[in-house]
């Protein structure tokens, strides 16, 4: 019979081993980094690394991802096929993840749309291919392959006796029966059509098998095939022994007895024997590895260790390194690669998980078990270094230990004699100046950063990550500025890019409006750690990176915005009027408040106007921690707000920077209890769980005093990372009220009913500070009725 | 004297509710899960579905990973909804159904059903249509929930179209507006949406000092749970002060 035979893969690579979706992230999405990316990057950077360029290790990557890293690192090969197979995660089929990789059927959707042909179908509209498992685990039981053969039998039959026929009615109507076994334990086959032709009683025999597979009743099955496989006259004879061999590997995996296990290898070896180009022949292999899963563990464990040592990647290297993989996590074996992995990740793992669900412990259980989890990996990785001299434990050693650590000078040792011809060096180069940022002489650092940027291959991850590096020994601003800027990759809506990290995050995000464009264009921004020195400068310093050409100007109107409100904060109405100018150009949708406030006389007006643009910023800040860019409108500024307090002179505040934990949001997230030294801001935590506590650059050292002094007027939006409400310092000055008064003082004043307006939606939005709202709400409606600014408040909120 | 406020606002008046335990409910993500620590006054909301709308492609699966809980404890099925956006979304009246009836497949196990399903700006059209369809088919005494970013909660109103029962805005993961308002709930206000204000959620990483009484509260996770984990954010949960 002619049309097309499908080979039921999706059923072997789900028989085989783990077929499902890799577990995704669950609950609410996650903002992601731009400039880091710990899954390889863009497709050019993965071709480098997939033909034998390793960079710097993250150690938060993927497992298979790991599995590269390691195979490089032990001259093995692994190219642009195994790559990409390790870097997706297993084992879907390929077109899941990748839609360059064209889906050789519709499955579900293509079948639901054939049936239509057929008059007096049964409506269905939806077809679940699962069963419910214990514990409120649902499985597969049937694939996009069988719904692609079913499509293609049913349009070969229609187009031969007729779409309206009695016969394909009834070829239909048990079909849909096979397809409702799927899900429903309680399905059952309709009577067999009297007389049916010999077509129809051929495709029932085969109907009837396949029911009684995806009923479960493995060994009914077995028997239906083995009978199809004799019969000569069957169109789906060439199918039989494969879909047999099939049903007994299912049936060994329920019973779980000896003699199930060697009565499904027999077959399997009956069709690995069969003639040449038998159908399903190619599975044997996959489907021997999926019996000795289960009742030969540890040797397969074993054929795999062999398998993954080959210099070559084997065109299933995916497949068995899941396996490999599994048999670890059941505790089969430690095979070293394995080990490696789980020692530079230091992460729990799921046996210990496991434990700690069931113990009794405290509080600080899991804590507890993370830090012990890490001690014993660094202790284990330094010893396998130690006893190896393979560079590869060294990378895990360097990936766990804190600057401040004991064991860490040692490590910086070796790192420094790693061979610049290893695949290790670069990861050997970034820890180096991690642990020994601190201590080394500034200029030595920068010499040898610049010798590592001034390679032309590195990849956009690791020159920002080597960036971020030597921006924090730059020399100079200027200097500063220039490195201060990383290159975006992966963006999250362009599939172009290449890179993996939707396949394994699909819920993350990355965040708007901190590009040199608007909203989520732009390619390039500030890092994070930049942002952090950036916050740590003095008025004066700020003020010319606000001004340097080399920082794109979106970045340049945050910088400028930050300092004007330091500027309002410090009273430096001379700062206030230079930054108007610049803004007049960088941010023109206030162009008559920055001339305005120029214009206006030194004295209450002055700060009434300087506070105006405070309220219609909502975004404004000191800080670019949690600054939030204007962007559009001025109604499209985006919200909240917050309650600006300021200070006399004289009397300032303990000053509080921005916790470092905070800029690291985007990545690693370190809880509101994170010390400064606990921070990674260069890799957001994606390198290794050791530490990279900011370095400020030597010319921010000699500006931190008058850094410091200044923040002692900048009181802040939230007194720490937790969300207990700030009280107010002693002396306080609220802006609100500040305007509140000027406003009662003169009402005459073109700029106040706008001013009050934008005192209601600061109450409403964030900004309320004693039922400021209210009280403008109150004054705009009793002293201006009639003007446009009350007409669009009708409400007050607070 | 002005009009006073409308309802729709963040009031700061209290909650004048009499003091009464908030039913807590633990999130059951996609991961392996043994809540059989949860005492009886706990319930669980089980993930039981996954479904991916990718271009023209419609992936469907139930929960991979085991969940051990102790007697008829599960009383929300969870079924999480994501749009790829690597791709275009090819969305028709037909995918509407499906999809809906894959919600309503995947979570038929429980007496609440929550669709759990983050959109874009641009995407809420998708929700709707999704949470319309699975409202029409919703077997008759299962409630319909939602979760919500506390966002959609606070600023916007398209909400009043969802046609569930309860709603759940997520009090974590916020963004840079999510420091205010939780900072307003601390001050004893309330979300802008009326719709906003039988549930919410809380993680157990970003715990906050006081939420409305009186409702369902949901417990997010970011990693599997223990009994520690739920016993220290019951605390947090038990010191919010009423009203």
């Amino acid at each position: 019979m002619a049309g097309r035979l499908k080979a039921l893969v999706a059923g072997v690579a789900a028989l085989a081993l783990l077929g499902a979706d890799a577990a995704r992230a669950s609950g609410p999405g996650a903002l992601t980094s731009w400039y880091i990316d710990p899954f390889g990057g863009g497709g050019a950077d993965l071709k480098r690394l997939y033909d034998g360029q390793l960079g710097v290790v993250m150690a938060r990557a993927p497992r298979p991802q790991l599995y590269i890293a390691w195979r490089l690192l032990h001259g093995q090969k692994v190219g642009q096929a195994a790559g990409d197979a390790l870097s997706t995660p297993c084992c879907d089929p390929p077109w899941r993840y990748r839609y360059d990789i064209p889906r050789q059927g519709l499955g579900v959707d293509g079948w639901l749309d054939a049936r239509k042909a057929v008059p007096n179908a049964a409506e269905v509209g939806y077809i679940s291919m699962e069963r419910d498992g214990p514990n409120y685990v649902s499985f597969a039981n049937c694939f996009d392959e069988a719904f692609d053969t079913a499509t293609a039998t049913l349009k070969d039959r229609a187009a031969k006796y007729g779409a309206s026929s009695a016969a394909v009615k009834a070829w239909l109507d048990t079909q849909d029966a096979v397809f409702d076994a799927c899900h429903a334990p309680g399905a059952v086959l309709p009577p067999a059509m009297p007389d049916a032709p010999a077509w129809l009683k051929a495709d029932r025999a085969y109907q009837e098998a396949a029911f009684e597979l995806y009923q479960g009743r493995n060994s009914d099955a077995a028997i239906r095939f083995a009978a199809i496989a004799k019969d000569k006259a069957s169109p789906w004879r060439p199918l039989a022994p494969y879909l047999r061999t099939r049903a007994l590997v299912r049936s060994a995996t329920v019973e779980k007895t000896g003699d199930a296990f060697a009565g499904a290898r027999a077959a399997i070896d009956d069709l690995a024997k069969a003639p040449k180009g038998t159908f399903g022949q190619g599975e044997t292999r996959k489907m021997r590895r999926f019996l000795d899963f289960r009742d030969r563990p540890k040797q397969l464990l074993a054929d795999l260790e062999k398998e993954l040592a080959q210099r070559e990647a084997s065109p299933e290297i995916a497949v068995s390194f899941r396996d490999y993989a599994s048999l670890y996590d059941k505790d089969v074996g430690r095979p070293e690669a394995m080990d490696w992995i789980m020692t530079i990740r230091a992460r729990p793992t799921p046996t210990q998980m496991q434990a700690l669900a069931e113990g009794n412990g405290g509080e600080n259980a899991y804590p507890e078990l993370e830090a012990k989890v890490r001690r014993e990996a660094l202790a284990h990785a330094r010893e396998r270094w130690n006893a190896t001299r393979d560079a590869a434990w060294l990378v895990a050693a360097l990936a766990n230990v804190d600057p401040a650590a004991p064991e860490a000078p040692d490590l910086a040792a070796a790192a420094g004699k790693v061979a610049t011809d290893s695949p290790a060096w670069l990861t050997a180069q970034y820890h180096l100046t991690r642990l020994t940022f601190a201590k080394a002489d500034s200029a030595a650092t920068r010499s040898r950063l610049d010798a590592v940027l001034k390679r032309p291959d590195l990849s956009v991850n690791d020159r920002n990550l080597f960036l971020a590096q030597r921006a924090q020994v730059a020399a100079d601003a200027g200097e500063f500025a220039r490195l201060s800027l990383r290159k975006r990759l992966c963006n999250d809506s362009d599939d172009k890019s290449g890179c993996v990290r939707g396949f394994w995050q699909a819920d993350a995000v990355q965040p708007g409006s901190v590009y040199d464009d608007e909203g989520y264009a732009g390619t390039q921004g500030f890092g994070d750690d930049a942002r952090a020195v950036i916050d740590r400068l003095p008025l004066k310093t700020r003020l010319a990176l606000g001004r340097d050409p080399q920082i794109p100007a979106k970045l340049r109107m945050d910088v400028a915005l930050t300092n004007y409100a330091r500027a309002v904060s410090l009273g430096d109405h001379a700062t206030v009027d230079s930054l108007t100018v610049d803004l007049e150009t960088l941010l023109p949708q206030l162009a008559a408040e920055w001339r305005a406030i120029r214009a206006a006389p030194l004295g209450p007006e002055r700060r009434f106007l300087e506070f105006v643009v405070l309220a219609k910023v909502p975004g404004m800040r000191t800080d670019l921690a949690n600054y939030v860019r204007p962007e559009g409108t001025v109604a499209q500024f985006q919200t909240p707000w917050i309650n600006w307090v300021l200070v006399p002179t004289g009397k300032p505040v303990k000053p509080r920077p921005p916790a470092l934990a905070f800029y690291q949001s985007l990545g690693v997230e370190l809880g509101d209890k994170a010390t400064d030294a606990q921070t990674d801001l260069a890799c957001l935590g994606e390198c290794g769980l050791g530490a990279s506590p900011l370095r400020l650059p030597d010319f921010a050292r000699a500006g931190a005093a008058q850094a410091t002094a200044e923040r002692g007027y900048f009181v802040p939006a939230q007194t720490s990372y937790s969300d207990e409400p700030a009280p107010l310092p002693p002396a306080a000055i609220v802006v609100w009220d500040e305007m509140l008064a000027f406003a009662r003082a003169n009402p005459k004043h073109p700029q106040v009913p706008e001013a009050l307006y934008w005192i209601i939606r600061a109450g409403r939005w964030g900004g309320s500070y004693e039922h400021s709202g209210k009280r403008a709400f109150e004054l705009l409606h009793k002293a201006y009725p009639t003007s446009t600014w009350a007409k669009r408040s009708p409400y007050y909120y607070d | 004297m002005g009009r006073l406020g409308a309802l729709a606002g963040l009031a700061l008046a209290c909650v004048a509710v009499g003091a009464r335990a908030q039913p807590l409910t633990i999130w059951a993500w996609e991961r392996p899960e043994d809540l059989r620590f949860a005492p009886a006054d706990a319930e669980v909301a089980a993930q039981t579905g996954f479904i991916e709308l990718s271009g023209n492609r419609l992936i469907v699966r139930g929960r991979r990973h085991p969940l051990s809980v102790a007697g008829n404890r599960v009383t929300t099925a969870v079924v999480h909804v994501q749009i790829d956006h690597r791709r275009p979304l090819a969305w028709t009246p037909e995918r509407a159904t499906q999809v809906a009836a894959s919600v309503l497949r995947l979570g038929r196990r429980a007496r609440r059903l929550q669709v759990d399903f983050e959109v874009r700006t641009s995407e809420r059209p998708v929700l709707l249509a999704v949470l319309r369809e699975v409202r029409a088919g919703l077997p008759k005494g299962v409630e319909l929930s939602m979760t919500a970013l506390a966002s959609w909660c606070a600023t916007e109103d398209w909400l009043v179209e969802a046609p569930v029962d309860e709603v759940v805005p997520m009090l974590f993961r916020m963004g840079p507006g999510g420091e205010r308002l939780k900072a307003r709930l601390a001050a004893g206000g309330d979300f802008a949406n009326p719709a906003c204000r039988t549930a919410l959620a809380v993680s157990t990483d970003t715990p906050i000092v006081r939420a409305p009484a009186g409702r369902r509260v949901y417990l997010f996770n970011p990693r599997s749970w223990t009994a520690a984990d739920f016993e220290r954010v019951r605390r947090s949960v038990a010191a919010w002060p009423d009203g």
